[in-house]
């Protein structure tokens, strides 16, 4: 699972208010070549919360050189949209968790798959 | 796709004229042309057409009173050329394409040498005739002449046939009708691409292939993360063997969960280009979604939750629903629904206030059960409180295919009864969505 994914998940848990972003708590991570396409991208880069893509992004040990807000300029700028690019789509998850923050309730990964199954008891 | 909006693409004229094979369409210059036929794959050729009629002699004529500066530049003393003769529908004996061949210098002007193998420039000279062995009604032979702009070579199709496929399933979408989805999904490089029933990733691979990133989701386990033991090698394989067999990118995201109670986040907003997708149709493999029961779960981490049949009207309004929530605006839906011949009406057709409908074509699978590939465009911006409403005064409408179990598996027998009014179909008083199918699926659940 790469943090462009993990960007659009919540935990979904009925009555849960403060589910989002999931926590990471990775125990294994792989990193896999992406064709580097600056529009996709300054694309995606509209579509995603920054915010927690970076909390992804530091529990995944990718965050450095990131900044905390980026300006117009950034997204034209190559050493910036490379960094992105490597946070975004090369660094996967493979083994771990995604945590809710207001429960704690853990979605379990294995082989790169979340499960974000809920129990009859959460729906 | 190609920077040119609204392409007007017309039937021949005549009853039956959508059937046949040669329809017009208004292209503004060749590259275009080329660019959709290389991506095509159900396109075979695209011509400039010269000249049409009733007959051979009609169209010849029509050829012949072309302006002789539209076909001058192509038929000067240093082009070579040759005709291909194409009968459609039915089939010329040799002596009848000798005939055709050497009358077409009635009206071809070409001065150059004949080149069978690679002319610089190829003519076609088609007949549409239907009715007959092909089983289209019967209309009047259609005579076509034309310079050949763009022909389909679709060989690279076969390269991703499913009994080559590393991971297939019993449910895996044919290649050709995947790369066809991607079209009419207008899947491209930087497209972001969902399928919510990605099973053995057959669609995906696909959208892969035209460049586009991909995420999948299922609520099957086995499917998604077992996999299959390849009965040749041993080894075990998944939907990541795929995308290694092809040298794809990997997905994005692989997820396991509930359309119905999906885990993307509120306010997600606009996220994907297109989403494509082959829902259950409760016909060989059954959906399921999970419910909420109030009854104490033992051991959490080991818990397998329970899940119950998902009818097709929930699930496609579930998914017009998502796809309404997280498309782009002019971002495409496109999805398969079953549809047997006798049940199917317009009004069957899932709607949605955001979503517009691009097209609807079927695909006939047996007598008696056809299926519907259905393109919709999200026209307008997301907005909650009009799909709330909408969701709400749709509550009671259940599709008729709900019933299609019945309907395909029904013998000689309950059809009589059926037709007698002994039904098997059972309705609550609430008249709401309580439609007694036969459980014939296996729990997805292991």
């Amino acid at each position: 699972m790469k943090l462009l994914t993990h960007n659009f998940l919540q935990c979904h848990i009925k009555g849960v208010k403060n589910g989002y972003p999931l926590n990471i708590e990775a125990v294994k991570i792989e990193e896999r070549d992406a064709d580097f396409d600056p529009d996709f991208l300054r694309s995606m880069f509209k579509r995603i919360d920054w915010k927690a893509f970076l909390v992804g992004a530091q529990a995944l040990g990718c965050a450095e050189g990131l900044p905390e807000a980026v300006s117009e300029e950034q997204l034209q700028d190559d050493g910036f949209l490379q960094k992105f690019h490597h946070a975004l789509l090369e660094v996967c998850l493979e083994e771990g968790s995604l945590i809710c923050p207001e429960t704690g309730r853990r979605f379990p990964v294995v082989k790169g798959i979340p499960n974000m199954l809920l129990n009859e008891d959460e729906v | 796709m190609y920077g040119v909006p609204n392409v007007r693409c017309e039937a021949p004229p005549g009853e039956h004229g959508s059937l046949g094979p040669f329809w017009y369409v208004h292209l503004p210059n060749e590259q275009v042309a080329a660019a959709i036929v290389a991506r095509a794959v159900l396109i075979r050729g695209i011509f400039e057409l010269w000249g049409e009629g009733s007959s051979f002699e009609e169209m010849g004529a029509a050829v012949a009173a072309l302006p002789a500066a539209t076909k001058a530049p192509y038929c000067g003393p240093d082009t070579s050329f040759k005709v291909v003769l194409d009968a459609w529908g039915h089939s010329w004996s040799e002596e009848q394409q000798q005939q055709m061949i050497d009358r077409c210098p009635e009206f071809l002007p070409s001065q150059g040498r004949v080149e069978l193998r690679a002319p610089q420039q190829t003519f076609w000279l088609a007949c549409a005739r239907l009715g007959g062995a092909n089983g289209l009604p019967a209309s009047e032979p259609r005579w076509y002449f034309g310079r050949q702009v763009a022909l389909a070579d679709r060989s690279w199709v076969k390269g991703y046939a499913l009994p080559r496929r590393a991971y297939i399933g019993p449910t895996s979408m044919d290649p050709e009708v995947a790369f066809l989805m991607t079209n009419l999904a207008q899947v491209r490089r930087s497209s972001l691409v969902l399928d919510p029933y990605v099973g053995t990733g057959s669609i995906l691979i696909a959208a892969a292939a035209r460049g586009a990133h991909t995420m999948g989701c299922d609520i099957d386990v086995r499917v998604l993360k077992h996999g299959r033991k390849c009965p040749k090698t041993g080894r075990q394989v998944d939907i990541y063997s795929n995308y290694e067999q092809y040298g794809l990118q990997y997905p994005v995201g692989l997820l396991r969960m509930d359309v119905h109670t999906h885990p993307f986040r509120e306010g997600m907003g606009e996220v994907f280009s297109a989403i494509l997708g082959d829902p259950p149709y409760g016909v060989r493999a059954g959906g399921r979604k999970l419910v909420a029961k109030s009854h104490a779960i033992r051991h959490r981490s080991s818990h397998i939750p329970s899940t119950e049949p998902y009818s097709l009207t929930e699930c496609l309004a579930d998914l017009l629903e998502l796809a309404a929530a997280t498309l782009v605006t002019g971002g495409r839906l496109v999805f398969f629904m079953p549809a047997s011949p006798e049940t199917y009406k317009e009004d069957q057709l899932p709607c949605h206030p955001m979503l517009a409908i691009a097209s609807n074509v079927e695909q006939p699978l047996q007598s008696r059960y056809s299926r519907r590939l259905v393109t919709m465009v999200k026209v307008k911006p997301y907005d909650p409180v009009v799909a709330a409403q909408f969701k709400e005064s749709r509550k009671d409408f259940v599709m008729d295919i709900d019933r299609l179990h019945d309907i395909v598996y029904a013998t000689e027998q309950q059809q009589q009864q059926q037709g007698d009014g002994g039904g098997s179909v059972d309705g609550s008083s609430e008249g709401s969505s309580v439609v007694k199918v036969k459980a014939k699926y296996r729990s997805k659940m292991c």
